[in-house]
């Protein structure tokens, strides 16, 4: 079994041990709050831009854009221009614990190194997520499809806080991440350890990736 | 004399009494299940904060309380409470007003 899906199942039976209910939501902050996102690795590069009109849906468009180098099997560049739909399908709120299940779908065009030109290009998407003030766990599936090709992006976090953070003060969170890319993509599998912080309206992560690249996420609530 | 004296100190014990009793009267703690991030706490005080009765709101995630300071005269039912803090998406499992309020909020549990 490959390492990816090995890791999943392992972040889900964490999650679903510490909780007979399920998991927590990114693209949603809260209700009626605006949340600009911005992600780097060496292989992706995403910008997006939500508006959340109540605390379960939010609505937006971006832009993502999956690289692979030479080092890694034949260059490739793929982009996508997008309108998105966040779903919080469900939530368990359980005593000093939550769990979420969020669901997205996007609309849009690709461009890349693949066809001239552009297509038109789908997107479905899910997370399931637990989190205590110390523990986090984090599980995300990302199908991107156009008529030429069909790619899935799967992310498996575990996260621990050296302290519970106060209202007011910053989270300082220590993360690890496995990765895999499959479908038209080679099957690559990955990995990076962050370090995240986060207060009420901002979320900074900044790490480094198997292969000892940079890599951080920047968000924004307003 | 004495009684005039004893009369006089009673009448600023009450003085003094009156403002505190009113100041534990105006705070609600609220409990709530799900209070685990700054985010969450965020949506919260600004879901609370739309309330024309609401003076000042502090969250402890640790203990998940909310508690609620009250404008003088203001007020903010139990009913309403729930409604916006399970529009924010969270599960309120107490609501507490007054002496047990400021009780409650002053310790962990």
């Amino acid at each position: 079994m490959p390492l990816i899906p090995r890791l999943a199942w392992a972040t889900a039976a964490i999650g679903l041990a510490l909780t007979p209910r399920l998991s927590d939501a990114r693209p949603i902050a809260y209700a009626d709050a605006t949340t600009f996102m911005a992600e780097y690795s060496q292989s992706t590069t995403d910008l997006s831009l939500y508006y959340a009109p109540r605390f379960d849906r939010s609505y937006g468009g971006g832009w993502h854009r999956y690289r692979r180098d030479a080092h890694h099997g034949p260059e490739l560049d793929r982009e996508f221009r997008f309108l998105r739909i966040n779903h919080l399908a469900r939530r368990w709120n359980l005593p000093r614990a939550q769990a979420n299940a969020v669901v997205w779908a996007s609309l849009g065009e690709a461009r890349g190194s693949e066809f001239r030109g552009s297509k038109g290009a789908g997107n479905l998407g899910f997370q399931l997520d637990y989190e205590t003030l110390r523990i986090y766990t984090m599980l995300k599936s990302d199908l991107w499809h156009t008529s030429a090709y069909t790619h899935r992006m799967d992310v498996a976090q575990f996260g621990f806080a050296p302290y519970a953070h106060r209202y007011g003060g910053w989270a300082t969170w220590l993360v690890a991440q496995a990765e895999q890319s499959s479908g038209a993509l080679e099957r690559e599998t990955g990995g990076a350890l962050m370090l995240r912080f986060f207060n009420e309206t901002t979320w900074i992560e900044a790490g480094v990736d198997d292969d000892r690249k940079p890599r951080a996420t920047l968000m924004i609530n307003f | 004399m004495n009684n005039r004296i004893r009369a006089t100190l009673a009448a600023v014990a009450l003085l003094l009494a009156a403002p505190l009793g009113a100041t534990e009267a105006r705070q609600i703690l609220v409990r709530v299940n799900g209070l685990v991030c700054a985010f969450c706490a965020h949506g919260i005080q600004r879901a609370l904060a739309t309330e024309a009765a609401t003076d000042k709101v502090d969250v402890n995630l640790e203990a998940g309380k909310v508690t609620i300071d009250l404008k003088p005269e203001g007020d903010i039912a139990d009913e309403r409470l729930r409604e916006l803090l399970t529009d924010a998406g969270y599960t309120v499992t107490g609501i507490e007003r007054g002496a047990q309020a400021t009780a409650g909020a002053g310790s962990d549990g």
